[in-house]
Parts: structure tokens; C-alpha cells; sequence
């Protein structure tokens, strides 16, 4: 799948684009964990572009975040579209990650 | 084999030898007492004969002795002699008797002629001469020995006691004494005594010479006791009867020795005489001198022939006695050898070998006889098992056929279950337990319209294939007769006129039959005359479903039968039963009964359909316990689960499906997907369903490859996709292994980093649906899942 970076000041922003389902998870979470050992600290995963995630992708998200988590870093999610954001609150899952509406306020927050 | 000691031989054996020997004893107790009784009489005879010669021969030669001084006497008396003449007359006496050692005529004083004082002359054998003493002398006064003063005084002749000679001690004498009398001055007086002397060693001959057995011996004892002669030579002249009496304190001596002096013969036992020998004494009296002669035996000797005899006599019965047994063994074995061999053969028999040869017997004895007896109990019992044989190969094979068509008879009842596999409102489960002969329970059951259940349980009276006939056509008719728009009432009612007609039979059949609206839980029924039902609720409440009078089908024709309703709660159970439930009996003839059936209902509240039959079978077979079943037991339960959403059934509208078949591979899944979408848009499902079908079903595959396989070989996954009135389902079946994806922790209570993929994905599946299912049915597993259209 492609994945676009770009980097606003420390801030690396990451936008999956399609489906981060079973397919697609394995590539994504090479990359993104290869970037945390090169030294990205905080990481923002912009969904705008994100059509569907199973639980493939949310394990991803999980594993980043202990990542992170040992490098005194932090990630957020933002830009989720509704079905996404559903799946997110009926499960549960929008209490383990730190979620926003908009690319600015993740950065804001970061 | 038979043994030993039971064996006819050795029974016999000591049998007689015990009759044989008791019979010998008693001839040899009383032979042995008779000969003993005339042995002793004959010694007894004998002995006496024996004494009384000897004591006849001592008497000849003492009576002679007394000849001598009697005549003497007499010529004293009668003539005068000179001294001369009187010394000559003596000598020639004294030596014209052998016996005669010496003779003395000894006068008072004064009274032979001229002679002044005592006159005495005295002739004696010494040494083969004669000598001639005269025996008045001071120191020797005759006047005062015995054998002169007692005669004298007495006035009559007498014999002395023995006693040794003076000069020669070995010798014993004794003497005879006659006083004689002459006149003087007128008067009659004693003059003097004449006296003979013998020497009574030849008295010892005699004695001596008597003898009756080897150690038999006689001794003579005086008129005072004393022992003249006797084999021991101490006790001559030196003790009498009386002092040996005293010294070994035998009081049978001293009773014999008094009859012995008083004159008295007897034959008498002495037991330890002298403390020796028992012996036997005879005695008799010496008339002459009142001696008395005794002969002993030796008891030993006298009973030593006795004694001989016996020993032969047991001896030649012991020998006897073996004969005996030798005769007796041959004897015995002789008439059992062919009882043996008879036995053997018969053993035989009884093992099942008819084909044994009876021994022949060429005997005509009872032997022979129960040969021949045994023969024909052969023969007959030959003759008796092959009809047996025949008989029940032909009843067998009647069986068989009954067995056969039992088989078709419960061929024709629906017995795949889950009957059901896709409606998930019903659980049923039903059993016939049938009895050993061909029965006339029935069951039925099965879907009109998707949304009702028609279901029916029957009992036809009687048993047999004529029951089980009428059940099928029961069946048939029922099923035949149903139609979604005709009330069950009348469905039983035309079943009712059907079976009435031409039942020559008189058959009747109760029949519970019922329809189950899977949306409502209510249900419809007629009961015509079977066993009430039970409706069980999942808190255990059991409720008996009452009467409603209808009668069995097939009595009455045109009967009305009536229409009765119930409703089903949730979770409720509807247990159908026959009579073979509520009747079967235990070893104590009691019945299972209605109580019973009700109290363990009452546990199985919670119980799935299939555990409610299994379980009621085998509570009524361990009541039962060993005593036969003798009816066909059936037990039918429905649970109704109470559907998510009713609507779906309301007009049974399916409105869409998809069927496809994938591989296990991760392509697959995508080709899967591809097709949910496809199916998704033509049914313009919003965005938010398709998104949750598509995870939804993205998980279930992924986990369904991932763990349902572990052999690594290429798997079918059958997926079916069903959209309903407000209602879509999706199915996925499966060959893995079992697994069932909701036994899986929920990971909720999991920190973030242990969390596990698949964990994840059963959670979404099971947050985002409405219903999610789980069940292995045929060895597959099979997920439902359902999510509501709003």
C-alpha cells in the first residue's frame, strides 16, 4: 500500500492510503517501526486517506505505541472518517489512542 | 473322577471288615472263656486225682506204720513177756519195716515185772544195725516228752508232730503213739505207750514226685500248719501256712490254710501266692494224721496252651482278614469297571457329545439294565435337541424378520439431527428406545411456510407387526393430511374418519400433534388421548399441558377433535413422551410414573433438547434396572429459543443470497470480500453495514485460516450471505478442527502490548454484530453471524 511522510518540525506525520487490513498491515508496520529506530519520537498517522483498518492494522497501532512509549515518545491518530471513527467508539478502541478530528490538532497536541 | 476313599471298593472293604470283625470277636470271646472254663475243670480233676493218690499212697505206708505198735499194744495187753522175749520181739519188728527207723515200748514206772521204776527199752535203725537203748535216765525223762505224755492223757493213739532226729538233724521224724492198759489192783490202767518212729524223708519222695506242669510242685503241711515238705527247705519244719500267711499279709492263705487243717479239699486260684506267681492250689486231707497235701500250677503254664491257641486263632484271622480284603477289592473293581466306564460315557453326554457309545454290557445285571437305560436317554435327548434345533432356527428366523421390519418401521421416522441446522429459534431431539418385539410408537416432525414447525408423537395400541402397520399408515396419513391452512383439529379429525373406516381391527392410536410458530413460541395442538405433555422452563418449572377430552384416533368416526393453544417463554422445553415411559416397570413391579417423569423434568431446565431425551431414557432404564422393557419407550423435546428479530420470519421473505466457496489462502479472503461488496451495493447497505460486514468477515477468515488447519492442506470454506427484511446473515462452514472463536479471552482485561490479533478480530466480530453463533455440527464448525439493517 502507499504510505506518503512528510515531517512538520519533529513531527512526522505518516497517510496510509486504502486498506490497512490483513494484506496490507505486514509492509506498514515495517516501515513505521523502522522509522522509530531511525528516531522518529513522535508520529502522527493522519486516517484522511485510510478507506478501512481490521484488526491487522489496530495490532500496528498497538505495537507502535508501546514503541513509542519506550522512547519517551508518542503517537495520534487523526482525520478518522465515520465508519472508521464507529468501529473505533463501539469497540472501545478511541480510549487506548490519542484521537483528532484534524492533522493541527494532532500537532497541536503532540 | 470318583475318589479313592468315596470308591465302592474301599467302602466295601471296611464295611465288611468291620461286620467281619465284630463277628470274630464275639466267637473268639466266648470260644476263649468256654476252652478256658474246661481247661480248668480238667486240671481241676486232674489235680484232685493226682492228690488223691499221693495222699492214698502216704496213707498205705502210715496205716502200716500203725499196724506195729497197735500190735504190740495188743500183745502187752494180752500176754507177759520177759525182757528177753520183749527185746527180741522189737528188733525183729524194727527190722522187718523198711519205713520203721525205730521202736519203743516204754511203761509207767513200776509196772513190767520185777523191774523197779521207769522201764523203756528203745530198738533203732543206726546206720543199717540195730541198736538197742534203754531210755530212762535223770536227764532224759520220756515221761514228759510228747509223743508219751499226750497219747497217755488223751487215752488213744495218735501221731506226734514231726520234729529232727537228736543225734542227726538232717533227718525229720515223727511217731506213732498207742497207750496200752493193763489191770492192777482191779483196775484198768495205762501201763505205758508203744510208739513207732519213722524217718519222713520217703514223705518228701512221694511229695516230691507229684508234679503237674513244668514248674508245678505239691508240699505237705502238718495238723498244725507246719510244712513238712516243701521245694524250699527252709520252710520245712521251720514255718507254717499260717506264719507265711502273716509275713506276705495274704489273707487268701490264711482262709486256705484253715480249711486245709479243718479237713476240707478244694481247687482255688491264689493271686501273687507268696508274692510270686498266681497260681492254682489243690488240696486235700491226710485222713491218717490230719496232714493236708497241696498241688500248685502255675497259672501261666496252665493257660500256656490257652494262650498258644489264641495267638493261632488271631493269626489265621488276620491272614483270613487279608483274604478278605484281596477278595473284596477284586470283587469290587469287577462290578465297577463297567459302572466306570458307563460313568465316563455319560460324562460325555453331558458335555454335549451325543455320538458317545454307550458301553455294551453282556452282563444281565442292574448294571447292564442302566446301560441300556442310558441308551435311550441318548437316544431321546438326541432326538429331543435336534427338534429343539429346529424349532428355534425356525423361530430365529421369524425374528429376524421382526427385526427387519422394525428396522423399516423406525426407518421411516426423521432421525438426522439437528433436524434443523440453519433455524436457530429450535432445538429438537428425539429418541424411540424400542422394545424387543416390533412396537407402535411413532414420531414426526418438520417445517411448512419457514416459520412453523408441525411435530407429532403417537402410540398405537397393541404391539406387533399388525401395531407397527398401523402406526405407518398413521404416519403417512398425518403427514399427507397437513397443509399450512388447515387447522390441526381438522387434520386429525379426516385422519380420524380415514383409519375408522375399514379398522376391522378395532385399532386405536393417541396422537399428540402440534405447530410451533418459531416467531411467537406459541403452538397450536390437539391431544387425542396421548399421555400429557410437560413444558419445561429453564428455572426448572415443570407444567403439565392439560386434558383436553379428546378421545384415541380410530374408535369414533366423525369425531370433532378440538384445537387447544399454548405459549412458549424463551428457553421453554416441550417434552413429549408414550406410555413407555410413565409404565415401565422395575423388579418390584412399580411403576416409573408420571411423579417421577415430572421430578426429573424439574432438573433439566437448563439441559439442551438432546440431553433432555438421552437423559429421561436413561433415568427410566435405571429405574428399571434389570426387568425388561416391554414397550417401546419415546421421548421427544422441542426448546424454542426465542428468535432476535421475529420480523424476519413475519413473511418468511428471504431477500437476497449469495453463496461462494473459498480456499484457506489470504487471496482468497480478498476474492471473499470482493464479493461481500459486490452483494453489499446491489443492496444499498449503508456505508457503516458494509464496513462492519467487511471486518466482520476479514476476521472470521483470517482466524478461521489461521488456526482451523493445522494439517497445512488446502481446505473449503463455504460462505453464504442472506439478506432478510431488516436482517442480514452471514454463515461460514468449515472442515478444520474444532474451534469455537468465542471461547477465545475477551481482551478487555488484557494489557495493550499482551493483546493478541485474533483476540482483537473476535471482539470486533463480536461488538459490531447483533448475533454471533457458534456450533460444530457433522464435524464442521459453523459461525453465524447477524447484523440489523436499520
Amino acid at each position: 500500500m502507499e504510505i506518503l511522510q512528510r515531517k512538520v518540525n519533529d513531527i512526522l506525520i505518516l497517510s496510509p492510503i486504502g486498506n490497512l487490513d490483513f494484506n496490507h498491515a505486514a509492509s506498514f508496520q515495517e516501515m513505521a517501526t523502522s522509522l522509530i529506530e531511525e528516531g522518529a519520537q513522535k508520529i502522527v498517522i493522519d486516517f484522511s486517506s485510510l478507506l478501512f483498518i481490521s484488526s491487522a492494522g489496530l495490532r500496528i497501532l498497538i505495537v507502535l505505541t508501546k514503541l513509542l512509549q519506550q522512547k519517551n515518545g508518542r503517537l495520534a491518530l487523526s482525520s478518522m472518517n465515520e465508519q472508521i471513527l464507529e468501529v473505533f467508539s463501539i469497540s472501545g478502541f478511541n480510549k487506548l489512542f490519542s484521537i483528532y478530528p484534524s492533522e493541527e490538532e494532532a500537532l497541536k497536541n503532540l | 473322577m470318583v475318589r479313592l476313599r468315596n470308591s465302592l471298593a474301599v467302602k466295601l472293604v471296611f464295611s465288611i471288615l468291620a461286620i467281619s470283625g465284630i463277628i470274630f470277636l464275639i466267637i473268639f470271646g466266648s470260644n476263649f472263656s468256654h476252652s478256658r472254663d474246661i481247661l480248668l475243670k480238667n486240671v481241676r480233676l486232674n489235680a484232685r486225682h493226682l492228690s488223691l493218690a499221693t495222699v492214698n499212697k502216704i496213707e498205705i505206708i502210715l496205716t502200716n506204720v500203725e499196724k506195729i505198735p497197735y500190735t504190740l499194744a495188743y500183745q502187752l495187753e494180752h500176754s507177759s513177756m520177759t525182757e528177753k522175749e520183749m527185746l527180741t520181739l522189737l528188733t525183729n519188728v524194727t527190722a522187718s519195716s523198711n519205713e520203721i527207723t525205730g521202736v519203743t515200748i516204754a511203761f509207767e514206772p513200776d509196772f513190767f515185772q520185777s523191774i523197779k521204776g521207769e522201764f523203756a527199752p528203745y530198738v533203732y535203725k543206726n546206720n543199717g544195725k540195730l541198736k538197742t537203748v534203754f531210755l530212762s535216765s535223770p536227764e532224759n525223762n520220756y515221761r514228759i516228752k510228747d509223743w508219751y505224755l499226750i497219747p497217755k492223757e488223751l487215752g488213744k493213739a495218735m501221731w506226734s508232730e514231726p520234729y529232727y532226729n537228736v543225734d542227726n538233724n538232717s533227718k525229720i521224724l515223727a511217731t506213732f503213739s498207742v497207750p496200752f492198759y493193763l489191770i492192777k489192783n482191779g483196775k484198768r490202767v495205762c501201763a505205758g505207750v508203744v510208739s513207732a518212729e519213722i524217718d519222713l524223708h520217703w514223705l518228701e519222695q512221694i511229695v516230691k514226685g507229684v508234679k503237674l506242669y513244668k514248674n508245678g510242685y505239691a508240699f505237705l503241711i502238718s495238723h498244725d500248719g507246719t510244712f513238712v515238705t516243701y521245694p524250699k527247705k527252709d520252710f520245712i519244719m521251720n514255718e507254717t501256712i499260717f506264719s507265711v500267711a502273716e509275713k506276705y499279709n495274704d489273707l487268701d492263705v490264711r482262709k486256705y490254710g484253715q480249711a486245709a487243717l479243718h479237713g476240707k479239699s478244694d481247687f482255688i486260684f491264689l493271686n501273687r501266692f507268696l508274692d510270686k506267681k498266681n497260681i492254682w492250689l489243690s488240696y486235700v486231707p491226710l485222713l491218717t494224721n490230719d496232714w493236708s497235701l497241696g498241688v500248685v500250677i502255675p497259672d501261666n503254664e496252665l493257660m500256656a496252651d490257652l494262650n498258644d491257641l489264641t495267638k493261632y486263632i488271631l493269626l489265621y484271622n488276620l491272614l483270613g482278614a487279608m483274604l478278605l480284603i484281596i477278595a473284596i477289592v477284586i470283587l469290587a473293581n469287577r462290578i465297577t469297571r463297567p459302572l466306570k466306564k458307563l460313568a465316563a460315557a455319560t460324562d460325555e453326554i453331558a458335555a454335549g457329545n451325543f455320538d458317545v457309545a454307550i458301553p455294551e454290557m453282556h452282563s444281565k445285571d442292574e448294571v447292564s439294565h442302566l446301560a441300556a437305560s442310558f441308551n435311550f436317554m441318548k437316544i431321546s435327548l438326541r432326538q429331543y435337541i435336534s427338534n429343539l434345533m429346529e424349532t428355534t432356527a425356525a423361530k430365529q428366523k421369524m425374528e429376524s424378520e421382526l427385526k427387519i421390519a422394525h428396522e423399516i418401521q423406525m426407518g421411516i421416522l426423521p432421525k438426522i439431527f439437528p433436524p434443523f441446522p440453519d433455524r436457530s429459534e429450535v432445538d429438537l431431539y428425539a429418541v424411540i428406545e424400542p422394545a424387543k418385539e416390533v412396537g407402535g410408537d411413532f414420531y414426526d416432525f418438520f417445517l411448512l411456510d419457514n416459520s412453523f414447525l408441525y411435530f407429532s408423537i403417537g402410540d398405537v395400541s397393541g404391539k406387533g407387526v399388525p401395531a407397527s402397520l398401523f402406526m405407518a399408515v398413521t404416519k403417512t396419513l398425518i403427514k399427507a393430511s397437513t397443509s399450512i391452512d388447515i387447522p390441526l383439529n381438522e387434520i386429525i379429525t379426516k385422519v380420524n374418519n380415514d383409519l375408522c373406516m375399514e379398522n376391522d381391527s378395532s385399532m386405536f392410536v393417541t396422537i399428540f400433534i402440534g405447530r410451533i410458530n418459531l416467531c411467537t413460541g406459541e403452538i397450536d395442538f390437539v391431544n387425542a388421548g396421548h399421555n400429557l405433555p410437560f413444558v419445561v422452563s429453564s428455572n426448572g418449572t415443570v407444567k403439565k399441558i392439560e386434558k383436553t377430552g379428546d378421545i384415541a384416533v380410530g374408535i369414533i368416526e366423525n369425531y370433532q377433535y378440538r384445537l387447544a393453544k399454548i405459549m412458549l417463554a424463551e428457553d421453554d422445553t416441550l417434552f413429549l413422551y408414550t406410555d413407555g415411559i410413565t409404565e415401565a416397570q422395575n423388579l418390584s413391579d412399580e411403576l416409573y410414573s408420571e411423579k417421577r417423569l415430572e421430578l426429573f423434568l424439574s432438573s433439566q431446565g437448563l439441559s439442551s433438547a438432546k440431553e433432555i431425551v438421552v437423559n429421561s431414557i436413561s433415568a427410566v432404564k435405571y429405574f428399571s434396572d434389570a426387568a425388561p422393557q416391554s414397550d417401546d419407550i419415546t421421548s421427544f423435546a422441542l426448546k424454542w429459543i426465542k428468535p432476535m428479530d421475529p420480523d424476519q420470519f413475519k413473511n418468511g421473505r428471504l431477500l437476497s443470497s449469495q453463496e461462494l466457496v473459498i480456499h484457506n489462502s489470504n487471496e482468497e479472503i480478498t476474492k471473499a470480500i470482493n464479493e461481500l461488496l459486490i452483494f453489499c451495493k446491489a443492496l444499498n447497505f449503508s456505508l457503516s453495514v458494509i464496513y462492519k460486514l467487511r471486518l466482520v468477515m476479514e476476521e472470521i477468515l483470517v482466524n478461521a485460516i489461521s488456526y482451523s488447519f493445522p494439517d497445512e492442506k488446502s481446505h473449503y470454506i463455504q460462505i453464504k450471505i442472506k439478506s432478510y427484511v431488516g436482517n442480514v446473515v452471514m454463515e461460514f462452514l468449515d472442515d478444520g478442527v474444532e474451534f469455537n472463536p468465542l471461547d477465545v479471552p475477551e481482551p478487555k482485561d488484557i494489557p495493550l502490548e499482551e493483546r493478541k490479533p485474533g483476540g482483537i478480530g473476535i471482539y470486533l466480530v463480536k461488538t459490531l454484530m447483533d448475533k454471533f453463533e457458534y456450533r460444530r455440527i457433522n464435524g464442521k464448525n459453523k459461525l453465524t453471524v447477524s447484523k440489523k439493517l436499520t
